[in-house]
Protein backbone atom coordinates (compact mmCIF):
# COMPACT_ATOMS: atom_id res chain seq x y z
CA UNK A 1 0.00 0.00 0.00
CA UNK A 2 1.70 2.90 -1.18
CA UNK A 3 -1.32 5.49 -2.03
CA UNK A 4 -1.31 6.89 1.10
CA UNK A 5 2.11 6.89 2.06
CA UNK A 6 3.35 10.66 2.95
CA UNK A 7 5.99 10.65 0.12
CA UNK A 8 3.03 10.39 -2.24
CA UNK A 9 1.89 13.78 -1.92
CA UNK A 10 1.43 16.75 -4.45
CA UNK A 11 4.37 18.70 -3.64
CA UNK A 12 2.94 21.25 -5.35
CA UNK A 13 0.04 22.06 -3.28
CA UNK A 14 0.66 24.20 -0.11
CA UNK A 15 1.07 22.58 2.88
CA UNK A 16 -0.88 24.14 5.70
CA UNK A 17 1.21 22.70 8.66
CA UNK A 18 4.21 23.86 6.81
CA UNK A 19 2.73 27.32 6.47
CA UNK A 20 4.76 30.73 7.57
CA UNK A 21 1.88 32.19 8.77
CA UNK A 22 3.45 34.74 12.00
CA UNK A 23 6.78 35.27 9.91
CA UNK A 24 8.97 33.70 11.80
CA UNK A 25 9.74 30.67 9.80
CA UNK A 26 7.56 27.71 9.90
CA UNK A 27 8.49 24.31 11.43
CA UNK A 28 10.95 23.46 8.37
CA UNK A 29 11.93 26.76 7.45
CA UNK A 30 15.36 27.46 8.47
CA UNK A 31 14.84 29.84 11.18
CA UNK A 32 11.98 27.26 12.28
CA UNK A 33 14.78 24.74 12.41
CA UNK A 34 17.04 26.56 14.47
CA UNK A 35 14.28 27.55 16.56
CA UNK A 36 13.23 24.39 17.16
CA UNK A 37 17.33 23.02 17.70
CA UNK A 38 18.19 25.72 20.25
CA UNK A 39 14.83 24.59 22.24
CA UNK A 40 15.76 20.82 22.44
CA UNK A 41 19.33 21.88 23.16
CA UNK A 42 18.38 23.83 26.30
CA UNK A 43 15.72 21.00 27.03
CA UNK A 44 18.43 18.34 27.25
CA UNK A 45 20.88 20.13 28.22
CA UNK A 46 23.06 18.39 31.57
CA UNK A 47 23.83 19.71 34.49
CA UNK A 48 27.32 20.82 35.73
CA UNK A 49 28.35 18.23 38.26
CA UNK A 50 30.92 20.17 40.27
CA UNK A 51 28.92 23.24 39.89
CA UNK A 52 25.82 22.08 41.45
CA UNK A 53 28.16 20.02 44.56
CA UNK A 54 29.63 22.96 44.73
CA UNK A 55 26.27 24.62 45.33
CA UNK A 56 24.70 22.31 47.89
CA UNK A 57 28.13 22.16 49.25
CA UNK A 58 27.90 25.76 50.51
CA UNK A 59 24.30 25.56 51.24
CA UNK A 60 24.33 22.38 53.64
CA UNK A 61 27.86 23.51 55.10
CA UNK A 62 25.92 27.20 55.64
CA UNK A 63 23.03 24.88 57.36
CA UNK A 64 25.40 22.42 59.78
CA UNK A 65 26.89 26.11 61.00
CA UNK A 66 24.49 27.67 61.49
CA UNK A 67 22.19 25.02 62.98
CA UNK A 68 25.35 24.21 65.44
CA UNK A 69 25.48 28.40 66.49
CA UNK A 70 21.99 28.36 67.04
CA UNK A 71 21.94 25.41 69.07
CA UNK A 72 25.10 26.75 71.17
CA UNK A 73 22.93 30.19 71.76
CA UNK A 74 19.37 28.67 72.37
CA UNK A 75 19.77 25.54 73.99
CA UNK A 76 23.24 25.35 76.45
CA UNK A 77 21.56 22.28 78.37
CA UNK A 78 21.53 20.64 74.70
CA UNK A 79 18.08 19.26 75.17
CA UNK A 80 17.84 18.78 71.13
CA UNK A 81 21.01 16.42 71.29
CA UNK A 82 22.13 17.72 68.27
CA UNK A 83 25.73 16.31 69.39
CA UNK A 84 24.41 12.92 68.26
CA UNK A 85 25.08 13.90 64.95
CA UNK A 86 28.87 13.39 66.46
CA UNK A 87 28.19 9.51 65.55
CA UNK A 88 27.89 10.16 61.87
CA UNK A 89 30.59 13.01 61.82
CA UNK A 90 33.70 11.98 63.48
CA UNK A 91 34.70 14.87 65.12
CA UNK A 92 31.74 16.88 65.59
CA UNK A 93 30.39 18.76 68.83
CA UNK A 94 28.31 21.04 69.97
CA UNK A 95 31.00 23.76 70.44
CA UNK A 96 32.72 26.50 68.57
CA UNK A 97 35.11 24.07 67.23
CA UNK A 98 32.39 22.09 66.35
CA UNK A 99 30.52 24.96 64.16
CA UNK A 100 34.08 24.82 61.70
CA UNK A 101 34.40 20.58 62.11
CA UNK A 102 30.50 20.75 60.81
CA UNK A 103 30.69 23.30 58.32
CA UNK A 104 33.64 21.40 57.20
CA UNK A 105 31.34 17.87 56.47
CA UNK A 106 28.64 19.80 55.47
CA UNK A 107 30.44 20.97 52.25
CA UNK A 108 31.64 17.70 51.42
CA UNK A 109 28.08 15.61 52.50
CA UNK A 110 26.64 18.44 49.97
CA UNK A 111 28.84 18.20 47.33
CA UNK A 112 28.53 14.55 46.98
CA UNK A 113 24.81 14.68 46.74
CA UNK A 114 24.97 17.31 44.60
CA UNK A 115 27.72 16.28 42.06
CA UNK A 116 25.24 12.64 42.70
CA UNK A 117 22.06 14.14 41.79
CA UNK A 118 23.51 15.84 38.58
CA UNK A 119 25.49 12.98 37.91
CA UNK A 120 22.15 10.48 38.11
CA UNK A 121 19.66 13.28 36.24
CA UNK A 122 22.39 13.54 32.88
CA UNK A 123 22.17 9.66 32.74
CA UNK A 124 18.58 9.55 32.87
CA UNK A 125 18.44 11.72 30.73
CA UNK A 126 21.09 10.52 28.28
CA UNK A 127 18.74 7.15 28.06
CA UNK A 128 15.55 9.02 27.26
CA UNK A 129 17.25 10.60 24.23
CA UNK A 130 18.89 7.19 23.23
CA UNK A 131 15.27 5.90 23.93
CA UNK A 132 13.75 8.40 21.62
CA UNK A 133 16.25 8.49 18.86
CA UNK A 134 16.28 4.79 18.82
CA UNK A 135 12.44 5.09 18.19
CA UNK A 136 12.58 7.83 15.69
CA UNK A 137 15.34 5.93 13.92
CA UNK A 138 12.72 2.53 14.05
CA UNK A 139 9.65 5.23 12.88
CA UNK A 140 11.70 6.25 10.04
CA UNK A 141 12.47 2.98 8.86
CA UNK A 142 10.13 0.41 10.04
CA UNK A 143 8.21 0.78 6.20
CA UNK A 144 11.38 0.10 4.25
CA UNK A 145 9.84 -3.15 2.87
CA UNK A 146 7.26 -1.57 1.39
CA UNK A 147 9.87 0.02 -1.18
CA UNK A 148 11.94 -3.16 -2.05
CA UNK B 1 17.98 18.26 1.86
CA UNK B 2 20.74 15.82 1.25
CA UNK B 3 21.81 13.06 3.70
CA UNK B 4 25.12 13.95 4.18
CA UNK B 5 23.64 17.27 5.13
CA UNK B 6 21.40 15.69 7.63
CA UNK B 7 23.66 13.70 9.25
CA UNK B 8 26.62 17.02 9.29
CA UNK B 9 23.18 19.25 11.05
CA UNK B 10 22.85 16.10 13.59
CA UNK B 11 26.43 16.17 14.82
CA UNK B 12 26.57 19.51 15.02
CA UNK B 13 23.23 19.64 17.08
CA UNK B 14 24.81 16.57 19.23
CA UNK B 15 27.93 18.82 19.65
CA UNK B 16 25.88 21.60 20.85
CA UNK B 17 24.04 19.79 23.22
CA UNK B 18 26.97 18.56 25.11
CA UNK B 19 28.54 22.43 25.43
CA UNK B 20 25.39 23.98 26.26
CA UNK B 21 25.00 23.63 30.31
CA UNK B 22 21.26 23.52 31.81
CA UNK B 23 21.07 26.93 34.06
CA UNK B 24 18.77 26.51 37.21
CA UNK B 25 15.63 28.42 37.71
CA UNK B 26 16.10 29.55 41.40
CA UNK B 27 12.61 30.44 41.90
CA UNK B 28 11.46 27.03 40.66
CA UNK B 29 13.80 25.20 42.67
CA UNK B 30 12.77 27.41 45.39
CA UNK B 31 9.36 26.03 45.27
CA UNK B 32 10.10 22.73 44.58
CA UNK B 33 12.65 22.17 47.33
CA UNK B 34 9.71 24.33 49.81
CA UNK B 35 6.78 22.02 49.19
CA UNK B 36 9.74 18.58 49.51
CA UNK B 37 10.44 20.17 53.05
CA UNK B 38 7.14 21.62 53.94
CA UNK B 39 4.79 19.10 52.79
CA UNK B 40 7.65 16.32 54.71
CA UNK B 41 7.51 18.31 57.95
CA UNK B 42 3.59 18.06 57.60
CA UNK B 43 2.99 15.19 57.26
CA UNK B 44 5.53 13.71 59.74
CA UNK B 45 3.70 15.83 62.25
CA UNK B 46 0.04 14.42 61.24
CA UNK B 47 1.37 10.92 60.93
CA UNK B 48 2.46 11.52 64.50
CA UNK B 49 -0.70 13.56 65.81
CA UNK B 50 -3.14 10.59 64.63
CA UNK B 51 -1.22 7.61 65.63
CA UNK B 52 -1.55 9.64 69.39
CA UNK B 53 -0.44 8.14 72.43
CA UNK B 54 0.81 9.17 75.87
CA UNK B 55 3.90 11.13 74.72
CA UNK B 56 3.26 12.18 71.48
CA UNK B 57 6.03 12.56 68.95
CA UNK B 58 9.13 13.70 72.28
CA UNK B 59 11.85 13.62 69.34
CA UNK B 60 10.15 15.40 66.84
CA UNK B 61 8.73 18.04 68.86
CA UNK B 62 12.74 19.21 69.55
CA UNK B 63 12.64 21.04 66.61
CA UNK B 64 10.58 23.80 68.53
CA UNK B 65 14.22 25.02 70.07
CA UNK B 66 14.83 25.93 66.75
CA UNK B 67 11.66 26.38 65.32
CA UNK B 68 9.34 28.98 67.43
CA UNK B 69 5.84 27.97 67.41
CA UNK B 70 6.21 24.79 66.24
CA UNK B 71 5.38 21.51 68.00
CA UNK B 72 3.16 17.89 67.44
CA UNK B 73 -0.23 19.44 67.31
CA UNK B 74 -2.55 20.11 64.73
CA UNK B 75 -2.07 23.93 64.03
CA UNK B 76 1.97 22.81 64.66
CA UNK B 77 1.92 21.12 61.51
CA UNK B 78 0.22 24.11 59.82
CA UNK B 79 3.58 26.15 61.89
CA UNK B 80 5.88 23.73 60.30
CA UNK B 81 4.61 23.64 56.92
CA UNK B 82 5.23 27.38 56.87
CA UNK B 83 9.17 26.86 58.52
CA UNK B 84 9.90 24.10 56.39
CA UNK B 85 8.38 25.91 52.99
CA UNK B 86 10.14 29.11 53.53
CA UNK B 87 13.74 27.21 54.64
CA UNK B 88 13.24 25.08 51.62
CA UNK B 89 12.46 28.27 49.82
CA UNK B 90 15.98 29.66 50.76
CA UNK B 91 17.91 26.54 50.21
CA UNK B 92 16.26 26.43 46.56
CA UNK B 93 16.90 30.24 46.09
CA UNK B 94 20.48 29.97 47.32
CA UNK B 95 21.66 26.78 45.10
CA UNK B 96 20.09 28.51 41.85
CA UNK B 97 22.25 31.65 42.45
CA UNK B 98 25.42 29.76 43.40
CA UNK B 99 25.04 26.97 40.63
CA UNK B 100 24.63 29.58 38.27
CA UNK B 101 27.42 31.72 38.52
CA UNK B 102 29.55 28.30 39.28
CA UNK B 103 28.70 26.82 35.76
CA UNK B 104 28.62 30.34 33.33
CA UNK B 105 30.63 29.78 30.89
CA UNK B 106 34.13 31.25 31.11
CA UNK B 107 34.64 31.80 27.01
CA UNK B 108 31.76 32.38 24.72
CA UNK B 109 30.43 29.71 22.72
CA UNK B 110 31.55 29.71 19.21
Amino acid sequence: MRNGHPDNRDLSLPDASLADTDGRGGPFSVTGEQRANNTIVLAFAPLHKAALGLASGVVFASIFALVTLVDLVVDPRQIAGLGLLAQYFYGYSVSIAGVFIGLAWGFVVGFVAGWFLAFTRNVVLAIWILYFRARADWLATRDLLDYV
Amino acid sequence: MTASGGAERVTRADDELRRTLARINGRAWGVAMGLVLGLGLSIATLFLVIKGGAVVGPHLGLLGIFLPGYSVTWHGALFGFVYAFVIGYAIGRLIGIIYNAASKPRHSPR
